[in-house]
């Protein structure tokens, strides 16, 4: 099974294609309006913003100044909000492989029941467990903690990385299993040395959208959190939309510094990502 | 790939397995099956959140029936989710244009184009959104001016829809009128393109093969007749779940509204979804029994919709 | 290969992050786990400028004379959004992370006041150990407040007790563009009198006509109209409103003004009445189109950008402006028409007086609070003299403590409590009066705006006087139920301790107040009976 999109041209390609790339090139523009005012909003303070709202500033009038206030309001939000998306995505993942090796490989008693539990979960709507989430919190002593939010992400992820972790172990061949079972191997071992390697692509994806998901989260942050200094990105950027007095630049510059992460995360694992992505697609 | 079956006695031998679905089936336990329970549980009381409750019976629920903000929040909901499942167009629309190109290194480009989109945290989309909708500084009244479409909504305004929000000389408030509300929120997210909707979209799209193109040609089909009978069918499945998807999100969803227009809906809370009735009743009012009503409700509704869903729009595995 | 160094890299970034930010929240649980450090958490909406940095100034030296004595205490300002404060204080009282003290008014009632805050009536009626030194001393706490804390928020009369110290007070005035006020009327005086100030909004308008910019004259909001209009139609029924109020409270309680409606002492067609609507309609006609759909921030914008001369808000504003605004402000008080003046002045008193003006910038204290006598001290500190002069010389905000001299920023809005009482208004917040005439405002800034307002209105508005009185009663009568269970209690709990002075004071206070209500109920639906409105549920 070739997780990876094949590259060969597909059919219907006749005809010009000019009008398709004017069609595609003017919704991407509308598309990427938004990010194109935060990048041109971040360099510029009140005045010359509401002199000139749309063109970007010739580069010798830029305030960096900006940028500086930008890392100063959200910096610590950035760093709290890496900690929670990369425990939670790691452990969640790996509690996921475990959970989902258990499906993919054996037809174990109380399996298709177990199962079962797993895929009701999918059709339950998250939102209202969070009232009684709350008071669970409240009762465990987590509220206004870090812990919490990762402990949540966790469980959140479960559902949809071990139903697609599963279709994807299910797919690997036999016979590598029963080689490593011959050579003595653990199930721990088997897991270590022939799942995860061959499951690199969609283990990259489902990381990504796991960290994507607990970066855009704020909701549940919003009502658990009460110190400042714990703050995700979230619920910074909500406070940040609360004040009285809008520095359009610096909220701009601070929004440009919170999508670097994003950016730099991309930047490195396009590729995979896209692969994943179509391989999951195709799976499901 | 089957998997191997085992033995209850077998079973026995490798109980070490069972350990590894432990610690997930604990979390979810926890975390997703006890609240759940907890909310079918309090949503009979009248429950402050702390210790006290005080047993209601049906009286939430008989509540439910009565409340007019409710049910006028399902209305709009009910809007919304129409809107949205026309709102998947454009993805669907777009994968095909960028499929049918001829060049492969404008394809990838195109997809990367695509992701960036992404890179922008949803809360800072949604704050610069709310950053055009402003009436005084923000550019969709700016826009409108300039193209001279304000006079467009004008007239419209005045022989169509007698609405008496768009006038000569005032700003439009977008945000700010209960009648523009609605049309707000399904404006929102022009041109209402999800990347990874695409992408999957996209991935499907490249499994068709160029003899089916082939024989399409062969018969004549056109364009459009290309896209109806080949490409449509071959994504229905990803269109299907994108769709339950998409309807179960909508209805549950309320984050939306609470980050444009606030606590209750905005001006005479026409904004007001169910999701953020829910959030209103627990998290300020405090009535955190009636709020797991709701809650009840909701997952009622979205159990419906799935169970018709499963029945007559079948997903083939 | 490449992309192997690049997955690499990205790797190794990632972890590198991680790393910092594990190590952020390690050394925090170690500071916050430091125990000679005493901590307490003070929770505000006011964002406004210069307020946050006032409360550091007084946090700091707060601290400084504790260390002086010894003790080491950190006091954390926590600024929460207004937006968000409502669901912050749920989720943190119910929670039980709520710090120790917290300013209360929005999101706020009696059922949450009485289960998470303390009752601070014993300890406001000795005097302040802060206040030693200064004029104050030696007198009851209450008794150093411009209100005696009498205030709603200070007193809560549903409860009997005290639970919030202010720390500040506002006033509303107009607050105008020196420099453009200098380019159209040139050196003379800001407006003294309502006919000035309609002149100079014509002399705006013209001056706009002439260079061709757009300048508003009063830049109205959905936030300050109420204000404005309110104040307009006051001034015009200052006589009736002696003539209606029946009491003698020299004002017209809601419930007198209504009742006074339906008996007819009073309707939209009495000419002080349609005066006043002449009056909101002169005004209406000097501020932008569509005024009532634009936004705090949104005339705040127009303000600061030139584009408008003159914006009514209340002196909590006046940081905000002055630190956006890179021209001078000048401030005066709304200049309501004079007795003598021929077409308003028949109906007019006088200027209202605003000796009566309110406190605000309340705060409670926690019950739940982990070291509540320090919370106690701190509160006690921001409520005596060297606090409040320190908070009002930072911040500019009017002082809440007898005695402080306002900074001289905030001089302007010293309440001038020479005047007369101010009539009664139309509508009251959040009634059915209230949306019959916001649904029909956009009609005042036409020219025949009175006329047409007016006759908008008239056909919902009896109905809607009705409807708010209903609900009133509703209000009262739950108020009644709720007593009446507080009351029993009150009788059981004197039969176990009957030598509870401070419980027998509770239960003859309530007992009083509940005479009160019921009395007002029962003449209420008395009225309405007579009048051909008996009660119906909506």
């Amino acid at each position: 099974m070739n997780p990876a999109p094949s590259p060969a041209p597909a059919g219907g390609r006749e005809g010009s294609d000019w009008l398709k790339h004017a069609i595609i090139i003017a919704i991407l523009c509308i598309e990427l309006l938004p990010f194109y005012m935060m990048l041109q909003i971040s360099v510029k303070d009140n005045t010359s913003f509401l002199a000139n709202p749309w063109l970007p500033l010739p580069p010798g009038e830029w305030n960096l100044g900006n940028l500086v206030s930008g890392i100063r309001l959200i910096g610590p939000y950035i760093a709290n909000t890496v900690f929670v998306a990369v425990s939670a995505t790691g452990a969640s993942l790996a509690l996921a492989l475990l959970g989902a090796y258990f499906f993919a490989r054996y037809q174990m008693p109380f399996g298709r029941l177990l199962w079962a539990v797993f895929l009701v979960l999918m059709l339950m709507p998250g939102v209202a467990n969070i009232v009684p989430l709350f008071a669970l919190l409240k009762g465990m002593g987590l509220l206004n903690s870090l812990n919490a939010l990762i402990l949540l992400g966790v469980a959140g992820g479960q559902v949809f990385q071990v139903f697609l972790l599963r279709n994807f172990i299910e797919d690997i061949p036999k016979d590598l299993f029963e080689a490593a079972e011959i050579d003595g191997a653990s199930h721990f071992q088997q897991l270590r040395s022939i799942v995860i390697p061959m499951s690199g692509p969609i283990i990259g994806t489902l990381a990504i959208l796991g960290f994507l998901g607990a970066w855009n989260d704020f909701m549940m942050p919003l009502i658990i959190l009460r110190d400042r200094e714990l703050f995700t990105l979230g619920v910074g950027l909500i406070y940040l939309d609360g004040e009285y007095v809008k520095k359009w630049g610096e909220i701009m510059a601070a929004y440009l510094i919170a999508s670097i992460p994003l950016i730099l995360i991309f930047l490195f694992t396009m590729k995979l990502f896209i692969r994943g992505l179509s391989a999951g697609a195709i799976k499901g | 790939m089957a998997r191997i079956r085992i033995s209850a006695r077998k079973a026995l031998h490798e109980w070490k397995l069972y350990l590894f679905v432990v610690p997930s089936l604990l979390m979810i336990a926890t975390f997703s099956y006890f609240p759940a329970l907890s909310a079918v549980y309090h949503s009979f009381f009248d429950w402050g959140g702390g210790e006290y409750k005080q047993f209601l019976g049906l009286g939430n629920y008989r509540r439910l029936f009565s409340d007019p903000v409710l049910w006028g929040a399902f209305g709009t909901i009910g809007i919304l989710i129409i809107a949205n499942i026309f709102k998947m167009i454009p993805s669907i629309a777009i994968a095909v244009l960028v499929h049918r190109l001829k060049s492969d290194r404008w394809q990838y480009w195109y997809r990367v184009l695509l992701v960036i989109p992404m890179i922008v945290p949803g809360l800072v989309t949604l704050f610069i959104w709310k950053f055009f909708f402003d009436p005084t500084s923000g550019l969709l009244n700016a826009f409108l001016d300039a193209t001279h479409l304000k006079s467009v909504l004008i007239e419209l305004d005045r022989e169509v829809l007698h609405w008496n929000v768009f006038a000569e000389g005032i700003p439009i408030p977008w945000l700010g009128d209960p009648k523009l509300i609605v049309p707000s929120l399904i404006l929102w997210g022009f041109p209402w393109i999800g990347a990874v909707g695409v992408l999957i979209y996209l991935a499907g799209l490249q499994s068709i093969g160029t003899e089916v193109y082939e024989a399409a040609e062969i018969d004549g089909a056109s364009s459009l007749d290309k896209f109806w009978y080949v490409e449509l069918p071959l994504i229905l499945t990803q269109v299907r779940i994108n769709l339950v998807l998409l309807v179960i999100g909508t209805l549950q969803g309320f984050g939306l509204q609470f980050l444009l227009l606030g606590n209750s809906g905005g001006a005479g809370q026409a904004g007001m979804v169910p999701g953020l009735w829910m959030f209103n009743k627990a998290f300020i009012a405090g009535e955190f029994g009636y709020a797991c009503a709701i809650g009840m409700l909701l997952f009622v509704f979205i159990l419906v919709l799935t169970y018709f869903n499963n029945k007559y729009v079948r997903v083939d595995k | 290969m490449r992309e192997r160094i690049f997955n690499g890299i990205g790797i190794g970034l990632l972890v590198l992050c991680f790393a910092i930010a594990l190590f952020r929240v390690v050394s925090r649980t170690r500071r916050e786990a430091d125990p000679n450090v005493t901590t307490i958490r003070f929770a505000h909406w006011q964002l406004e400028s210069g307020v946050r940095d006032a409360i550091e100034a007084l946090a700091d030296d707060y601290e400084a004379q504790w260390k002086a004595r010894g003790r080491n205490v950190r006091i954390e300002q926590m600024p929460i959004p207004e937006r968000v404060y409502p669901n912050w204080m749920v989720t943190q009282l119910v929670g039980g992370t709520a710090p120790e003290v917290i300013q209360i008014g929005i999101g706020i009632n009696d059922e949450r006041t009485a289960r998470f805050f303390s009752p601070l009536t014993r300890e406001v009626g000795e005097p302040n150990p802060y206040n030693d030194g200064t004029p104050l001393e030696g007198l009851p706490w209450r008794e150093t407040f411009v209100d005696g804390l009498s205030s709603p928020l200070s007193y809560n009369q549903q409860l009997l007790d005290y639970f919030g110290i202010p720390m500040s007070m506002h006033t509303i005035r107009v607050f105008y563009n020196k420099e453009l006020y200098q380019e159209i009327a040139g050196d003379a005086p800001p407006p003294q009198t309502f006919d000035e100030l309609l002149d100079l909004c014509r002399q705006v308008r013209e001056f706009g006509e002439t260079h061709q910019r757009v300048v508003i004259p009063i830049v109205g909001s959905q936030y300050n109209a109420p204000y404005l209009m309110g104040d307009l139609f006051k001034s015009q029924t200052q006589r009736l409103m002696l003539a209606i109020d029946q009491n003698h409270l020299l004002r017209a309680d809601d419930n007198a003004r209504e009742l006074g409606y339906l008996r007819g002492k009073w309707n939209l067609d009495t000419p002080a009445v349609r005066s006043a609507f002449e009056l909101m309609h002169e005004i209406a006609g000097f501020m932008q189109p569509g005024y009532l759909n634009a936004s705090r921030e949104d005339a705040t914008f127009y303000f600061v950008q030139r584009r408008a001369l003159m914006v009514t808000t209340g002196s909590w504003d006046a940081a905000s402006f002055h630190s956006q605004a890179p021209f001078e402000i000048g401030i005066f008080k709304l200049p309501l028409p004079s007795r003598d003046h021929p077409r308003f002045g028949p109906n007019i008193l006088g200027p209202f007086s605003e000796a009566s003006v309110g406190t605000g910038m309340t705060f409670g204290l926690n019950r739940f609070a982990r070291d509540s006598d320090l919370a106690l001290d701190f509160l006690r500190y921001l409520g005596s003299f060297q606090a409040s002069q320190k908070f009002t010389d930072r911040s500019g905000w009017l002082p809440a403590v007898v005695g402080v001299e306002p900074a001289a920023k905030a001089q302007p809005f010293k309440p001038l409590t020479d005047g007369y009482p101010e009539g009664f208004s139309y509508t009251k917040l959040n009634s059915e009066t209230a949306r019959v005439s916001d649904k029909h405002m956009y009609l005042l800034p036409r020219p025949d705006g009175a006329e047409a307002f007016a006759a908008a209105i008239k056909q919902e508005y009896p109905r809607a006087v009705v409807q708010d009185i209903w609900a009133a009663d509703r209000g009262r009568l739950r108020q009644i139920l709720r007593n009446d269970t507080t009351l029993t209690g009150f009788d059981a709990l004197m039969r176990l301790r009957p030598t509870d002075t401070i419980l027998e004071r509770k239960r003859n206070e309530l007992r009083e107040a509940q005479f009160g209500v019921e009395l007002g109920f029962e003449r209420s639906r008395w009225t309405l009976g007579e009048l051909g409105h008996p009660y119906q549920r909506p």
